[in-house]
């Protein structure tokens, strides 16, 4: 039995459409065999959970990071540059973004117990909730607007993560080293340089933050908007999202930068042959892909968590490896720019059902309710992005099987 | 002994009913001008192809192959001009993995000894344990040998294998050859250089365009009816009209001076060559493909390393050095490119003509206004007749003479000063073809544009050139003007 | 020589057995040619797989078995993806990484909500020594094969340039094959010694997971070279097994020190390439290049 692979002329009609929803289908079914095979998790559960989170609003926030970080990844995929570090870019988007909002916009006065009162409602002073170690109360004045907080905050955490990204950048145009290695690395270094920092330079210095890995809590005027309660999203999470894509959109159809990234992926050679320095295209595409990803923790920081908490174990990044997961958002959207959104849409979603089919799994056999949602995410996702993977050669290639004539 | 070989590729009939016998212990040299069919016609012996009908003969008996593998288990081996081997491993290491007989934990120092000892035999001096990468181009050429004679070799194809060789080393592998004769063995040597052929071989047969054309004893040939065979009456009529001279400039546009060339396997491509290029004129540079016109042009385009020499472009009355400075550097003088192997090294097959047009710097920089774009595509495309659904298709979905049509436009649109080409009208229909020309020797004409021209088609270079140079074995062997350019003497050149 | 040095150096056995057994297996595997992304997934479930065995079994030993086993399948899985199907290396190495995680979590965490008890292997200085010793043969073994035998050309041949190797007579779906099956063995072999020599505490979840790209980072840093890899493992081995000794004497804090392993990696990977030593220890030219036979015409 052989198999003759042979490359078409046309892609597979609707290739685009078919084979992201087979792949899902059919991952989410070997998903299903695995957790009920080897955790007897039983497939109700399973496909109750994924409903459910395909409309539950609390995935909308995961959808918004998701898809902005989808499009954060597909400049550099476009040019076959891949950035795994999107972890690491979005953990230095958020320190920088707390440094500024927790040392820069802010400035701390020391109130005495007695003094509490008078600040407790005064506008624009927000009362860190427990003393210091001293006894006395920190009190976080603004020093400047709110809006001018948050720009600085953005701006610095887009060029925090540019500038990690320019790291394996230059080391791949330059040295030729390649970049998933490098930058993958370099998450673990973002990791442990968070840690670092958490314990020195922005440590809380409350009794409940100071050696405890906490830094302080955000500014309430500097954290982003809650679009309802039912949900973590913010308006300024929306707002940048929309900001983010039409940007996208404009770069990559509409000026020759864009343009010239895509041809970088299928075929450099002419490329070069055109007289284009092909090596800053690669280094600034990794830059670029940087700086969204760490305007991503801002987000995160400012959006959801308030304050930066220690990594406990390498596997729990408060992150929630959504920079990993990103990866996958861009594969499935076949590096069309239109299929992110339904793409971050479906990874949001079987991210979501990860967690409600954990907290549903306590009803059953104890043995799997221990297991983390995260790792039940990993199933699902990974079962998904496996069988895209395979099922994606079809669309370029058509394979028959040929009984071999003895 | 093969019969009726017919092989056909997309858009071309490479094979047409060729016949070919090959006799025990004899040296027959193959000869034909570029496209004629020899490389098609060795690889399809040694199984990289399968040809559509027709069949081989070994020794009386049908074979059919359908992989390398297959031929050298008869005994048949193929040297192309291109080293096959893997650099990092060793000579040893190569060898070693063609040879069925030793199981997968072999210790491939005990075949050292072997290797070495039949080496010697055949009188070639190499260490088997050096690392193929460290080996000089004819080293790697003597090892392919080597491989051939230890996989049990019974015919010896070797395809242009020796064309770059040194005459010395040329002479080694000529003593070889009859030395393998003499033991039995045959060799099919395919080769443009005819006293070389009528030097070694017993017997010449001739491809020509696709057909079988006759088989003569070397001894009774001259290198006159080789060529007549080769060429066909061509040689001695110009059947395509030729295009209205021009008369050069004073001013040059392009100069190289002195320039050398390392080829992509070790050697020298492009050995001390002085071009001059003045404006209003197209030099055309005729000879056999492979030896070093692709590296020239690549070089002056900045695509590929000069080790020595420089390339001087004039441009408002300045001459810029562009030695090295890479390709964006070069363009930026306002250069057009038509470059060998076009879906590789010219247009973006993936993206559509708009695309293509947008991407070089020389059309477009920073926002793309698309509508502009788009009337320059619809131009291009009224101008060349390009048979495309629109202007927003992808390139891949194109003909091969449509795509190159595409790229011919665009390049000619940019070259303000200064047009390199190679191949220009390669895959083109003639008609097409003289268009192009016409096309191209008009902007000559009217906006004393400078072409440097590299064709493999000598009727191509006699129809527009104004000085035609010769280019054989890295070095210019003669320049002429047009008015004094004798076709016979050039293929003479071109072949010796 | 002072005892607690003594204990000091060669207590780092078993971490340096699971470093380097698992990079000397990357990098065998690599060596043919396939970018191996799924490491880290690959190994996680090596531990999972380790310790649920070793613990129904009894022995430490059948969960090495075990574990080297479901590595090796991997291996095969992916060598022949790779190479019968023009598929991207570097996705389906990050898919399976991702089974790779979840899967872990599937196997080993309901056991371990149930039960308590571990098993490993013995833990004293003798057997540090054996870890030692045993990891350093398997190596030179490797070595062997890959320098001195047809098996090894094979699969160089493979990675430096499969077309070329397939018309040299290499049958580089087997070759790549072969070099899976051994090169995730070994790479499930280091994951059970991970979990059952180097940290025998009870399980948790995603024990595992950034080890395989520790080995990751020692392959490279070695370029891939099974030999230099003793030394790059040990390195690595040392600075992280103690990594309270070196804050001490250094005086930084613990994070930083850390980070220490992956910065090394990352400057080792910048020597290579500036240095001459780019020729002798360079990637294989078609690492990751997917491999494609299409018809060559003129």
């Amino acid at each position: 039995m052989r198999l003759i692979v042979t490359k078409r002329v046309k892609p597979l009609r609707f290739g685009g459409i078919v084979i992201p929803f087979l792949s899902i289908v059919i991952g989410i079914f070997l998903a299903t065999l695995a957790l009920y095979g080897l955790a007897q998790v039983p497939p109700s559960l399973v496909y109750g959970a994924i409903g459910q989170s395909l409309v539950s609003p609390q995935m909308l926030q995961t959808f918004i990071m998701l898809t902005i970080l989808g499009v954060a990844l597909i400049i550099p995929f476009s040019a076959a540059v891949w950035n795994i570090g999107a972890e690491g870019q979005i953990i230095w988007g958020m320190i920088s973004s707390a440094f500024i909002g927790l040392s820069v916009a802010v400035r701390y006065i020391m109130v005495s117990p007695t003094e509490l009162p008078k600040y407790t409602n005064m506008p624009g002073m927000f009362v860190l909730p427990t003393p210091t170690v001293s006894g006395a109360y920190a009190v976080e004045a603004l020093t400047m607007s709110p809006g001018a907080a948050i720009s600085l905050m953005l701006i610095v955490s887009a060029i925090a993560g540019a500038i990690w990204a320019l790291v394996a950048g230059l080391m791949r145009a330059y040295l030729d080293i390649d970049e998933v290695a490098t930058t993958l690395i370099m998450n673990y270094i973002a990791y442990y340089a968070y840690n670092f920092i958490v314990y020195g330079p922005l440590q809380g210095i409350t009794i409940s933050t100071s050696g405890f890995g906490l830094s302080n809590a955000l500014h309430p005027e500097l954290r982003f908007a809650r679009i309802s309660t039912a949900t973590t999203a913010t308006w300024e999470g929306v707002a940048l999202m929309i900001g983010i894509f039409v940007a996208a959109w404009f770069v990559l159809r509409h000026t020759t930068f864009g343009l010239r990234l895509r041809i970088l992926g299928s075929n450099p050679n002419a490329l070069k042959a055109a007289g284009i320095n092909v090596r800053k295209y690669i280094v600034a595409a990794l830059a670029i892909s940087g700086a969204i990803a760490g305007i991503v923790g801002t987000i995160l920081f400012a959006g959801n968590l308030y304050q930066l908490i220690k990594i406990k174990t390498i596997t729990t990044p408060p992150t929630h490896n959504i920079g990993y997961t990103a990866i996958l958002v861009s594969w499935l959207s076949m590096l069309d720019l239109r299929g992110i959104p339904i793409a971050a849409y479906i990874v949001a979603s079987l991210f979501q059902a990860g967690i409600n089919l954990q907290s549903s799994l306590g009803s059953v056999s104890s043995g799997s309710a221990m297991i983390s949602s995260g790792a039940l995410t990993y199933v699902l996702i990974g079962f998904v992005l496996t069988t895209f993977t395979v099922l994606r050669v079809f669309s370029e290639y058509s394979i028959k099987v040929v009984r071999e004539r003895g | 002994m093969v019969k009726n070989l017919v092989k056909r590729f997309p858009g071309v009939l490479a094979l047409d009913n060729v016949s070919f016998n090959l006799r025990k212990g004899e040296i027959h040299a193959l000869l034909g001008e570029n496209g004629a069919g020899k490389t098609t016609f060795v690889r399809i012996l040694y199984g990289i192809y399968v040809p559509d009908s027709g069949e081989i003969y070994i020794e009386g008996k049908r074979v059919v192959f359908t992989s390398p593998l297959d031929a050298i288990r008869h005994g048949i081996s193929l040297v192309s001009q291109i080293p096959q081997l893997i650099g990092s491993l060793t000579v040893s290491e190569n060898i070693i993995l063609g040879l069925e007989k030793y199981g997968m934990m072999a210790n491939v120092r005990k075949v050292e000894d072997y290797i070495r000892r039949e080496s010697e035999e055949i009188g070639i001096k190499i260490d088997p344990s050096t690392e193929v990468w460290k080996l000089s181009y004819t080293q790697k050429q003597l090892v392919e040998l080597l491989r051939a004679v230890i996989l049990g070799a019974k015919v010896l194809m070797l395809d242009e294998a020796i064309t770059f060789l040194p005459i010395r080393e040329k002479r080694r592998f000529f003593k070889f050859m009859r030395k393998f004769a003499s033991q039995g063995g045959s060799v099919i040597l395919i080769t443009h250089k005819i006293p070389e052929a009528l030097e070694i071989a017993d017997r010449i047969s001739v491809l020509r365009r696709g057909k079988y054309v006759g088989t003569v004893e070397a001894k009774a040939a001259s290198l006159d009816t080789v060529r007549k065979m080769m060429f066909g009456e061509r040689s001695t009529q110009i059947t395509y009209e030729r295009l209205p001279s021009s008369k050069p400039d004073e001013k040059v546009v392009l100069e190289v001076k002195d320039l050398w060339v390392m080829g992509d396997y070790g050697a020298f491509s492009v050995k001390g060559v002085n071009l001059r290029v003045r404006a209003g004129e197209v030099l055309g540079i005729a000879g056999v493909a492979g030896n070093g016109q692709l590296e020239l042009v690549q070089a002056i385009m900045g695509l590929r390393k000069v080790r020595k020499g420089r390339v001087l472009v004039s441009a408002d009355g300045n001459v810029i050095d562009v030695t090295n400075k890479g390709t964006g550097r070069v363009r930026s003088l306002g250069v057009g490119y038509i470059p060998d192997e076009p879906l590789k090294f010219g247009v973006s097959v993936e993206n559509d003509i708009e695309e293509n047009l947008a991407m070089l710097p020389l059309i477009a920089r920073g926002v793309i206004k698309w509508g502009r774009l788009r009337k320059r595509a619809q131009e291009l495309i009224d101008k060349f007749k390009v048979v495309t659904p629109s202007s927003r298709t992808p390139v891949k979905l194109l003909s091969g003479g449509n795509i190159m049509k595409v790229l011919v436009g665009r390049e000619l649109s940019v070259a303000k000063r200064l047009l390199v080409a190679y191949n220009p009208t390669r895959a083109l229909d003639e008609v097409t073809a003289v268009t192009v020309r016409k096309i191209i020797k008009d902007r000559v004409l009217r906006d004393r544009l400078a072409v440097l021209l590299v064709s493999e088609d000598l009727d191509e270079i006699f129809q527009v050139s104004d000085t035609v140079a010769v280019m054989n074995s890295g070095r210019i062997v003669g320049v002429f003007p047009i008015d004094k350019a004798d076709r016979d003497q050039v293929e003479k050149l071109m072949v010796m | 020589m002072d005892s607690a040095l003594i204990t000091l150096i060669l207590g780092v056995g078993p971490a340096f057995a699971a470093y380097y057994l698992t990079a000397i297996g990357h990098g065998l595997f690599e060596k043919s040619g396939v970018l191996n992304l799924a490491i880290d997934g690959v190994f996680t479930v090596g531990v999972a797989v380790a310790y649920v065995a070793a613990l129904f079994a009894g022995t430490a030993f059948v969960g090495s078995v075990a574990s080297l086993i479901i590595a090796a399948l991997f291996g095969a899985l992916i060598a022949y993806l790779t190479t019968k199907l023009p598929i991207s290396h570097g996705a389906i190495g990050l898919s399976l990484m991702f089974v790779g995680y979840g899967l872990a979590a599937l196997i080993a965490v309901p056991i371990r909500s149930q039960i308590n008890a571990v098993v490993s292997y013995p833990l004293n200085i003798g057997a540090d020594v054996g870890f030692i010793v045993f990891s350093v043969i398997l190596g030179i073994l490797v070595h062997y094969m890959l320098s001195r035998t047809k098996l090894g050309a094979a699969i160089r041949a493979a990675g430096e340039n499969p077309h070329a190797a397939s018309a040299l007579g290499v049958n580089v779906l087997k070759v790549r094959i072969i070099a899976g099956v051994l090169g995730y063995a070994l790479i499930g072999l280091g994951a059970s010694f991970y979990f059952l020599a180097y940290t025998p505490a009870p399980y948790s979840e995603g024990m595992g997971m950034g080890q395989g790209w520790i080995a990751f980072a020692i392959s490279l840093s070695a370029g891939r070279h099974p030999l230099l890899t003793i030394l790059s493992a040990a390195v690595f081995a040392e600075l992280l097994y103690n990594k309270f000794v070196l804050q001490g004497y250094l005086g930084l804090s613990v994070h930083i020190t850390k980070m220490i392993p992956y910065l090394a990696a990352l400057v080792a990977m910048v020597i290579f390439m500036i240095t001459p030593l780019r020729r002798k220890l360079a990637p294989p030219r078609a690492l990751g290049k997917i491999y494609f036979k299409e018809e060559r015409t003129v």
